[in-house]
This record gives C-alpha cells, structure tokens and sequence, in this order.
C-alpha cells in the first residue's frame, strides 16, 4: 500500500486529479470501440458438415439461382433490422475502478460512427477492425470443403458456386456496416477499490466511480450508473485494500435489481486462499450467462 | 483455436484497398507518367504483428502449483487510443461458440476487462483477468484484454507536472 501513496502522494489531497487515470479511461474506451467494429463485422459462425444434423442442409433458395441484378434475396430481409450486441465493460482491482469510470456506451459507440478526425490512426484502425473480421471466413474455412446449417449468408457462401461466391463475399463487405446496433452494458467488477485507495488514484474520480463521492470538480457521466446497466461487483472478505466494512456499506447503498453483490468468505484481494477462486468464477460464469 | 494477427498500425501493401490517398500526387507530376506507373492507391493490409514481449505480472500471479492453462487470443494487436494514437497492446479471444459452432445461433457478446495497477506489476497476463476470460469464453462470449499504457517516462512527466504545480 505504502508504495501507491507514495506513488500518488503529489494527487493526494490536493482535490484535484486532471491526469490520475483519464489516459487509461480514453485507452480502455478506444478498446471497447475497436473491438466493438470487430464483434459487429464478424459474419455468423460456420458449421462443419459433418458436426451438423443433416436436415439442416442448405435448402433450396432462390439464391442458387440469383435473380437479376444485383439483388440477393438474403440481403433484403436485413434492411433496417436491428441488431443486437452485449457488451460487459469489466476488471479486476485498478481494472474494475477504470471500467467502472468510463462514459456510457451510446457515447462510447459514438466514437464508432464518427472517429476523432485528429486521431487518423485510430479510424484507420477500425477499418481494419472491420475488415479483418468480414475476412475471418476466408482465413479460417480452407480445410472446410462443404458447409450446411440454417439458411443465412455464411452457410450459402459455400454452397454457391465460385462465381456466385464473388457476389456473396462483396456482399458480406457490408455486413454490419448499415445496420442499427442495440447495445445493452454490463459492468463486471472483481475485487473493486472503493475509497480511500481508490481516491488516491484517481482523486475524485476515485470516489465518484462508485457512487459514494458528492460533488466533484469532475461531473462527468459514467456508464456504470446508467439506468439500464446492470453489474456483478464480487470481493472478498478479506480484501487488504478496501475493507470488508466499507464493502458492506458500498454494497447496502448500490444493492438492487440489476446491482448484484457477492461477498466471497475467506478471500483477499488475490484470490489466493484456497477454494476461493472456484467461487469467484462460478459466480461470474452465472452472471454472465444469464 | 486458430490464431490470427492482426495489427492496427497499418502498412502500406499491395492488395487490399481500403483507403485510397492520392494527395501525395501533384497535378504536374500526374501529366507525366504512363498509365502504367500511375501512383497505386495507399493501400493497407494485415500483416503479422511482431511477438509482443511478455509483461511482468501482478503479484497475485501465484497458482499454488496448480497449472493454469491459459487460453490462446485469436488476434494479437496493437489498438491506437482515440485520443493520441498511442498504441496499445491488446488482445481477442474468441468464444468456442464462434470458431467450433455447433449452432448458427450466436449471440454477438462483447467483454473488456481491465487489469489490475501496472506500477505493482499489473497486466493481461494477470492470474484473475485469465480466469475471469476463461469463464467469459465459457460462456460464449468474445473477450478482449489489453495493456494499460504505462512507462516510465510518462511517469516520469507526471510527476514533473505536479512538482510544477506543488
């Protein structure tokens, strides 16, 4: 501990923090965005033939025979659908408290639409975010020979004929690109640095992160407290940062229905002791996949 | 699993077009070439992204002898920040649900977590992250860690700046 104050001593108390940490909420944000692009351009996974019923063969369709011009049937269903995407902006420690400082998503996902025209590196990036993973198909399907499943492009792509596959893979260039996207957000915190440790890295930020600061120089809106955003926050017992007390306080004021709590009995802030780990992951596995 | 690099500091390569610059033609110069040494568009690609050098860990690294197996990113890449192109080692891993499908149901789910204090040694190799991004791909989900930027000169200039200021 000794070496964290030391290291913040200079931020410590001067009620002020314009650099503790906003680098790293920028960085964690630019990260969200890239993979967001990712995720949203990843075309629908791929079945073998031979893992797959054989039932769900690709059925006849008027793709096999295109019609005229440039229109593909299964194009035309999507127009103006929305599509949905999870996201779970979470950490561990340091992790969960800049996580839990980042803005909400639909501002987040701003920076998707509209890259900083000062930052030519990061929009350049997005595309090959988008790119890479429209590819992720051709780079990862050559010792696939034959694909079945339920009727969607990823399945027809294969069972076209090679021409027809040029017109598919221009196709699948745009998947995602014109699409609404519904994001809904999650927050996953384990082991958590509530106050003081926390105000010592990030001032009042630090506080604010978890709902306990009033007032603050700095009144940005998190996504953490939207109120739709629902969060794990898990800790142990025996946590030598923030102690259990303060915990307890923490989890009282925040409980509710989309704010799960989970106090883990004999675990420190590493996760060391013994059984204590399984707990760990079996809470979060039910979280997150429910 | 399949691995895959990717990296976002881009290239100029020979393929793949995906954002034409021209500026660095003059008009003048434009008159005086063939058609056949006309400029090519700037073109970017993937290209294989030198290994990264492993990052000190977490003291929480500590698996009681137990062996830990870690699973393999799908892509490792270097993600500029918005605010200043600093780039960022990060990695992708995606869920079993994605690269062995046994169903063409996939939910897109996107997780980031974030690692613990780099200056005691936190990074994505942390113990906990790797747990918490197993039980994530467990559960369908494509997850993404990556490095919090973090060097010694930035350190350094922080500290310069409060001295300033104290």
């Amino acid at each position: 501990m000794w070496l964290i104050v030391g290291y913040y001593r200079g931020a410590h108390g001067k009620g002020r923090t314009s650099w503790t940490g906003k680098l790293e909420v920028k960085d964690f944000v630019s990260v969200v965005v890239w993979c967001s692009a990712y995720v949203q351009s990843l075309p629908p996974p791929v079945i073998p033939i031979r893992t797959s019923s054989p039932r769900l063969t690709v059925p006849a369709s008027p793709l096999r025979a295109p019609p005229e011009g440039k229109e593909v049937v299964a194009e035309k269903s999507e127009e103006g659908e929305v599509e949905k995407m999870e996201l779970l902006i979470g950490g561990y420690s340091y992790g969960s408290l800049i996580a839990s400082l980042t803005p909400p998503v639909p501002d987040i996902l701003k920076l998707l639409e509209a890259p900083p025209p000062s930052t030519p590196a990061f929009a350049k990036a997005l595309l090959t975010a988008k790119e890479s993973a429209r590819r992720w198909l051709d780079t990862h399907s050559s010792t696939r020979t034959s694909y079945s499943g339920t009727f969607n492009r990823a399945a027809v792509h294969a069972a076209l004929q090679q021409e027809e596959n040029r017109k598919l893979e221009c196709e699948q260039v745009h998947h995602g690109v014109d699409k609404k996207w519904k994001v809904t957000a999650r927050y996953l915190l384990v082991s958590p640095l509530l106050p003081p440790i926390s105000s010592f890295m990030m001032g009042f930020a630090g506080m604010k992160a978890w709902g306990l600061g009033r007032g603050s120089v700095d009144e940005e809106e998190r996504g953490i407290e939207a109120a739709g955003a629902r969060v794990l926050a898990v800790y142990g017992d025996g946590d030598t940062f923030t102690g259990i007390r303060k915990y307890r306080k923490w989890r009282e004021k925040m409980e509710g229905e989309r704010w799960r709590g989970v106090e883990v009995g004999g675990a420190g802030h590493f996760w060391r002791e013994e059984g204590v780990m399984e707990v760990l992951v079996g809470q979060v596995e039910e979280w997150v996949r429910g | 699993m399949i691995s895959l690099s990717v990296p976002c500091n881009l290239r100029p390569q020979t393929h793949f077009h995906l954002q034409p610059n021209l500026t660095n033609t003059t008009p003048i110069q434009r008159k005086n070439i063939t058609h056949d040494t006309v400029p090519r568009p700037e073109i970017y690609d993937i290209e294989p992204l030198q290994s990264i050098p492993p990052t000190p860990s977490y003291p929480s690294t500590h698996t009681h002898g137990k062996s830990t197996i870690m699973p393999t990113p799908s892509l490792n890449l270097q993600i500029p920040s918005y605010l200043d192109a600093h780039l960022l080692d990060a990695r992708v891993y995606l869920p079993p649900s994605y690269t062995a499908p046994v169903t063409q149901h996939w939910d897109r789910k996107l997780a980031i977590i974030g690692h613990p204090y780099a200056p005691l040694g936190g990074s994505y190799d942390d113990h906990i992250v790797l747990e918490v991004v197993k039980t994530l791909l467990r559960a369908g989900w494509v997850v993404s860690t990556f490095n919090f930027r973090y060097d010694l000169e930035k350190q350094k200039e922080n500290k310069d700046t409060l001295d300033e200021r104290g």
